[in-house]
């Protein structure tokens, strides 16, 4: 069965025809091609699929494209540009908290809405708001390091 | 997954009459957290998908001090009921069984009716729920009945919900005076199901020396969540006793039967459920006592 679904995914609304059974990953994939978001594990665990959905965070590998119809969906790309990145992207940078980048995405994006919830979070709130992204790299010391930068600088700014 | 029809009533008597028309076809959808990982691991499939995370009357939590309850509407988010100043306030237990389920993803979008109907062996929230007495609503084409959520899992994955109704609000009993609750919950790793879980509900007489009422729960030891009542006997109407609550422990390892699985085996779980009974049934009188 088809659907034609509204979707406005980083600021632009978009009219999709999709099947029931396509996933949100998918569409955002391979329909909008938005490559940022990753297929891990593909059950909801390890969270390089993390984008937002009406500003909270979400395993894109666990929604239907339907479930999104008439939502605001973020992604990576969508928080900023190569020239001025996101504060959180910044903090990321300048802390390292990645090496090969795969989980880098989805750890972004659910930190951008953990800050945006808690702007003034203990690192213990940044390890349990981080428990959906798995990082097989780092060992996430320098992920809390960068989040926690994030938050500060984010905090001065206003 | 298979090519299925999703429909997206925009109500409870709408959806009713879905099922009503395909039956055994169908199934319901709420947040997805479950069902869609067993859907593409194809365990599960229907040719009719009925989605109702958006039926705006099976949202929301609210105090019925009339009927002494407070209302949860099946479709709530975890993340709603998780930081919920009513819940936080009237039951602390389920405030703090839900910081530690799945993740914030997952909980954004699962709802706790479609948790309860899933009856995963180890799920978080029935524990607590039944700990506290939960009860259910569950409506059909006959109407409405309520069910115990103690009775509600049969087994594995199973409920006694009829394929032609749906759960639509959990009503949680407001606890009598010197009432307390602990949820323990036991994982390998933060965002894991628990392989154990214990919650325990506690109700002093005002001496605050006797166990006028209490409830033991297990989840992760038997094919779904149960209550531990030979446990709960041997401190029922009795003095409060270290060695009282230690026997209660081992009578509850008796009472679980669990399996071996990915998570834990089948003697790890049994060598654990006294010590976490123990462990959970003391942070429940000392916070009774504290009240």
């Amino acid at each position: 069965m088809k659907h034609a679904i509204s979707l406005t995914v980083n600021g632009q609304p978009h009219k999709i025809e999709v099947e029931s059974r396509r996933l949100l990953i998918e569409v955002i994939r391979d329909d909008l091609g938005l490559l940022g978001a990753k297929q891990g594990c593909e059950t909801g665990h390890c969270g390089a699929c993390t984008v937002l959905v009406n500003g909270k965070s979400a395993h894109a590998c666990c929604l239907l494209a339907v479930q999104a119809d008439g939502k605001e969906v973020t992604t990576i790309e969508g928080i900023g540009t190569r020239d001025q990145l996101h504060p959180v992207q910044e903090a990321f940078v300048k802390e390292l908290g990645y090496q090969c980048g795969f989980c880098t995405p989805g750890m972004v994006m659910t930190s951008v809405a953990l800050l945006s919830e808690n702007p003034n979070p203990t690192a213990e709130q940044v390890r349990a708001g981080l428990t959906g992204n798995v990082c097989r790299c780092t060992g996430y010391i320098k992920i809390v390091k960068s989040v926690l930068a994030a938050a500060e600088n984010l905090r001065a700014a206003q | 997954m298979n090519n299925f029809e999703f429909f997206r009533p925009g109500s409870v008597h709408e959806a009713l009459r879905l099922l009503e028309e395909y039956g055994d076809d169908a199934k319901l959808l709420a947040g997805g957290q479950s069902l869609l990982i067993l859907m593409r691991e194809g365990l599960v499939q229907r040719k009719v998908i009925i989605g109702v995370a958006e039926i705006e009357e099976m949202k929301g939590i609210r105090l019925d001090q009339a009927a002494g309850v407070v209302r949860i509407g099946a479709a709530t988010i975890h993340r709603d009921v998780e930081t919920s100043p009513l819940i936080a306030a009237t039951f602390p237990m389920l405030s703090e069984a839900y910081p530690i389920l799945g993740s914030v993803q997952v909980r954004n979008f699962g709802t706790l009716g479609g948790n309860l109907c899933h009856n995963a062996p180890g799920s978080d929230p029935p524990s607590p729920l039944i700990a506290l007495g939960a009860t259910l609503t569950v409506e059909g084409p006959g109407g409405k009945r309520t069910v115990c959520l103690e009775d509600f899992g049969t087994g594995f994955y199973e409920t006694s919900l009829g394929s032609n109704e749906m759960l639509t609000e959990v009503q949680v009993p407001l606890a009598a005076a010197r009432s307390a609750g602990a949820y323990h919950k036991y994982a390998m790793r933060a965002n894991d199901m628990p392989f154990v879980n214990v919650a325990a509900h506690v109700t002093l007489d005002a001496a605050r020396t006797t166990c006028t009422d209490v409830r033991i729960v297990l989840g992760g030891v038997a094919s779904t969540t149960i209550r531990a009542r030979q446990a709960e006997a041997l401190l029922s109407g009795k003095r409060i006793a270290d060695d009282r609550i230690a026997d209660a422990g081992q009578a509850a390892a008796a009472e679980s039967d669990p399996i071996s699985d990915t998570y834990a085996s089948a003697e790890y779980r049994r060598q654990l459920v006294p010590v976490a009974v123990r462990r959970t049934v003391a942070a429940a009188v000392e916070r009774a006592r504290a009240l």
